[in-house]
């Protein structure tokens, strides 16, 4: 079972399985290693044996590690250790040609729910296959990981609820996991309705999300690796949604919306142009009246409005923080002229695009080899060796015998860019006097903008400005599961340099909205042409001791603060505030598009790869 | 009033000042000690002057002045606190009333906002009697958070007391609030330093005769590493003269009867030097002339405080054009407090 990122589909090869001999569900052993391309071979004999003809199995010509079923006619299969898992595979993907005949909508669904809702159709036709051929329980069973109890993420979760569906014996000690297991064994008479899948799939990502159990969204997820990826399920495999209030919104009436249309069952109906001539399907799997149930969202902040928060303020002096000392003022950046973003996207078009490439890039590095492992996908060989040794030498072995994949994804990285918007940046950029500070900050914000937006990353543009301790002006130009749309870019064209430089509020509130962000990594990038300051605060050491307080404290806090300084004079202060290696001064302002999503995207790989 | 004995009696308030050795201390628990030296002190001073009815300590001798603002901040005390415990038993087992110094005593809001520096009346059962903080403190070194009232407490053998901390003293207008609020005793507690000892013993003794008022002043002696303290803590009489005044020595004590009767009988019979009955019946002798009335004119004949009274900030602008605009000069700057040079434009 699987989720990933959108597969080009081709029209499966001609095959003729009719003219194939029958053959016996019984293989002999293999007297030899067999190459992993044979064991294509014996899958097929596997499932034909079990299912009939229909499938057509192969070994992949390019594999990506996960069994690929298209049109529920052409399975390609990995390079497998044993050609038991081949087999499993196989008869995993018969089971899907066999009872997984519909085709769900993936439209407004966030991974987490379609994931739940492939688990529950593989743990569906698995069980109606197991119906009929009991020892392939078995068979699924030993390729499901052990799914380790301590640990309470999404990924373990889904683990052990897979293995609960399977194994009926199996008692996890979750309440989830078990809601699962006795919700599906309740809906037995059910089993032959996909919807079925769909509705506990929902049902159980609601909870999850309840839980506030976060899934990395755009991680490729996998229980076993004998199950295909589960593409052929989908209706359309657009990029989800990835926001969150609106996967819970939908999760809250997704059950009662989704109609189920029985049209013709074991008919082909019009609505599988969309994926292709081929496409089968007997249900239409409908969401009705979605839309209206995703204006229950969380609305963004709109123009004008304001939410304060109160935060506390470093005094170095007496070494204290000072309680709600600083009010800071919340709201969406006001609008200005679009076409400003716009006319900096085509005159930078050529960093545009050389970051769309770089950044890019980042996602086929993601895989990570973690070695010596308590528990993992393979056995590590050196932790094998080891523990032999440590057993002939009669000492305690250590346990960490296997390796684990692990899988980074740039939705692990939440990245929030605060802009210093004070009154300062309005002064000409020493290089090009026509030019102010603020101009080349927006140029900057906006090609990196536009760049993340494309490629999907999780981040937000804000700007802050201070005009004494009550009145931190903290404002939102592209948030947190914003598109870059018109409304954002207006924002940019919007930006006003005015008032002071509250740095630690700014920081704080950064802070706080990147701790609300899902994902491993926080990263937070300070842009700012001068040391901090207010206008009622009379010793300049202050508030840049607070800041330095304010980027201590978020960096305790798992966020990785850093900052990009335009003032040549920086020096003196930035690596006070921010720490030796948290920063970098600008010689050239004019550099700053250019830098800004290069020291990003050195920042990303640190953390990505 | 009198002085030279070591006796009180019904009528006389048996009042002793302390030139205290300004302590240099950075923890609470040296804070504490302090305050038990102190307490050991008025135990002593009660044998050698069993008259001693109100013993009088100088601004600063409990907690010294704490130059680093942690320590500031860490050593505010609560009132009551753990010091004023330590206190309270002394003045019980002493049977004598006491002035204490608190710097400082935690704001409401501590530690956001500074704490206040303040002094306290405590009787002879332990009690506090008065809770007085600072109107004036001496910027720009001190930062304390200015307090904004005085107070007049009966004390022992019903004398009327007030509170006032020593920059306060420069002021007249504190003088004349709490003597024309009935303070016949008006005790100021100084951590005053050098220069300016001269102008301080003068104006104890112009305060007294120009409030008709007895006045205990208790400096502190020694030097603390920072400023060194004159001592000069002195008993005056209400006529201004002084009835005894310490050196500079570290503990010294002055000690002086004051009788409440006398004070009340001048009140009542002096004429010609009646300040505080002369304020508000001004001209009286001019209005039996003019037949217009016999007890002159009330009103307050001053601009200045008409204009401040009603119009405070308007009367703060005339006062800067004729001194500064701002709290700092730039002649001789101090880091923290602007001055006419400070730029104060958004950046």
């Amino acid at each position: 079972m699987g989720h990933h990122a959108p597969l080009a589909r081709f029209q499966p090869g001609p095959h003729n399985l009719q003219s194939s001999p029958p053959v016996s569900a019984v293989t002999p052993p293999a007297p030899l290693p067999e190459r992993p391309a044979t064991y294509s071979r014996r899958a097929q004999l596997f499932v034909t044996a079990l299912w009939g003809d229909g499938l057509t199995v192969e070994s992949a010509a390019d594999p990506t590690g996960i069994p690929l079923l298209y049109a529920h006619e052409r399975l390609l299969l990995p390079p497998f250790a044993t050609a038991d898992e081949a087999r499993a595979a196989a008869a995993h993907a018969g089971a899907h040609c066999a009872f997984s005949r519909s085709t769900f909508s993936g439209t407004d669904l966030k991974a987490r729910q379609r994931v739940l809702i492939e688990l529950f159709e593989d743990a569906r036709i698995e069980a109606l296959s197991i119906e009929r051929f009991p020892g392939l329980r078995a068979l699924w069973l030993d390729r499901l990981p052990v799914a380790d109890l301590e640990v309470h993420d999404f990924t373990s979760l889904s683990g052990r609820l897979a293995r609960a569906l399977l194994d009926w014996r199996y008692e996890d000690p979750d309440a989830w996991v078990s809601k699962g297991k006795n919700a599906f064994l309740a809906a037995r008479d059910r089993w032959h309705d996909p919807a079925m899948s769909y509705e506990l799939g929902m049902r159980l990502a609601s909870d999850l999300g309840q839980m506030r159990i976060a899934m990395n969204e755009a991680q490729v997820f996998s229980v076993a690796s004998y199950r295909d990826d589960n593409a052929h399920l989908w209706l359309d495999e657009r990029a989800m949604a990835e926001d969150d209030a609106t996967a819970e919104a939908f999760d809250r009436v997704g059950v009662n919306s989704a109609r189920l249309s029985e049209e013709d069952e074991g008919t082909a109906l019009p609505i599988a142009d969309a994926t292709g001539p081929d496409h089968q399907s007997g249900f239409e799997l409908r969401p009705a009246d979605d839309r209206a149930a995703l204006e229950y969202r969380a609305e963004p902040l709109s123009e004008g409005a304001i939410a304060e928060f109160s935060y506390p303020e470093w005094h170095y002096r007496i070494q204290r923080l000072k309680a709600d000392w600083v009010t800071v003022h919340e709201r969406a950046g006001a609008s200005g002229d679009e076409t400003v973003a716009l006319r900096t996207l085509q005159s930078n078009r050529d960093v545009v695009d050389r970051l769309h490439r770089q950044i890019a890039a980042v996602r086929y590095e993601s895989h990570r080899r973690l070695r010596r492992q308590l528990d993992g996908d393979e056995l590590d060989i050196d932790g094998l060796v080891g523990n032999a040794i440590d057993l002939r030498a009669q000492r305690v072995p250590d346990q960490r015998i296997y390796e684990r994949h692990h899988v980074h994804s740039e939705q692990e990285l939440a990245l929030l860019v605060l802009l210093d918007l004070s009154a300062s940046t309005n002064d000409p950029v020493a290089e090009d006097p026509q030019r102010r500070v603020i101009d080349v900050t927006r140029d900057a914000a906006v090609v990196l903008s536009d760049a993340l937006a494309r490629l999907g990353h999780h981040f937000a543009i804000h700007g802050f400005n201070s005009d004494g301790r009550h009145a931190v002006h903290y404002h939102h130009l592209i948030d947190f599961d914003e598109p870059f749309g018109p409304a954002q870019r207006a924002r940019f064209g919007g930006m006003r340099g005015e008032y002071s430089t509250r740095m630690g509020a700014a920081i704080r509130h950064a802070t706080s909205c990147l701790a609300a962000q899902p994902g491993e990594h926080r990263l937070l990038l300070v842009i700012t042409d001068g040391e901090p300051s207010d206008i009622d605060v009379h010793d300049r050491q202050l508030l840049v001791e607070d800041a330095r307080h304010a980027v201590f404290s978020s960096a305790d806090s798992g966020v990785v603060p850093f900052c990009l300084s335009l003032d040549p004079e920086a020096d003196e202060y930035v690596s006070h505030i921010f720490g030796p290696a948290r920063f970098a001064v600008l010689e050239h302002i004019t550099d700053l598009p250019r830098r800004l999503p290069s020291v990003y995207f050195r920042l990303a790989r640190r953390y990505l790869t | 009033m009198r002085h030279g004995d070591i006796s009180s009696s019904n009528d006389t308030v048996g009042v002793a000042v302390v030139n205290y050795k300004m302590p240099r201390l950075h923890t609470k628990a040296e804070v504490l000690d302090n305050a038990r030296n102190i307490a050991d002190m008025i135990v002593g001073m009660k044998k050698g002057l069993p008259g001693m009815d109100l013993v009088v300590f100088p601004e600063y001798s409990t907690h010294g002045i704490m130059y680093d603002p942690k320590e500031m901040y860490d050593t505010s005390s609560t009132i009551p606190g753990e010091e004023t415990e330590i206190f309270a038993e002394a003045c019980r087992k002493a049977k004598t009333w006491g002035v204490f110094s608190l710097t400082g005593e935690q704001h409401e809001e501590h530690p956001n906002k500074a704490p206040y520096n303040t002094l306290i009346l405590m009787n002879d059962k332990g009690e506090i009697v008065q809770k007085y903080r600072k109107i004036m403190p001496w910027c720009p070194v001190e930062g304390w958070y200015p307090g904004d009232k005085t107070y007049v407490t009966e004390g022992p053998k019903g004398m009327q007391i007030s509170l006032i901390i020593c920059d306060d003293g420069n002021y007249p207008e504190i003088w004349r609030d709490c003597a024309m609020r009935g303070a016949e005793l008006i005790v100021r507690c100084q951590g005053y330093m050098y220069p300016s000892k001269e102008q301080q013993v003068i104006v104890a003794k112009a305060m007294a005769w120009m409030n008709n008022s007895y006045v205990a002043v208790a400096n502190a002696s020694g030097f603390d590493g920072v400023y060194s303290y004159f001592g000069h803590s002195a008993i005056v009489g209400f006529d201004g003269r002084t009835l005894g005044e310490c050196g500079e020595e570290d503990y010294g004590i002055q000690y002086a009867e004051l009788s409440v009767s006398q004070i009340r009988d001048f009140r009542k019979n002096a004429q010609s030097q009646n300040h505080l009955f002369k304020l508000l019946h001004r001209g009286y002798t001019g209005k039996i002339n003019s037949g217009e009335d016999d007890k002159g004119v009330g009103a307050c004949p001053y601009e200045f405080y008409t204009k401040w009274i009603t119009d405070p900030d308007a009367t703060r602008e005339e006062v800067e054009s004729i001194t500064r605009k701002t709290v700092g000069t730039a002649e001789c700057p101090i880091e923290g407090i602007p001055n006419e040079d400070t730029d104060s434009s958004h950046r």
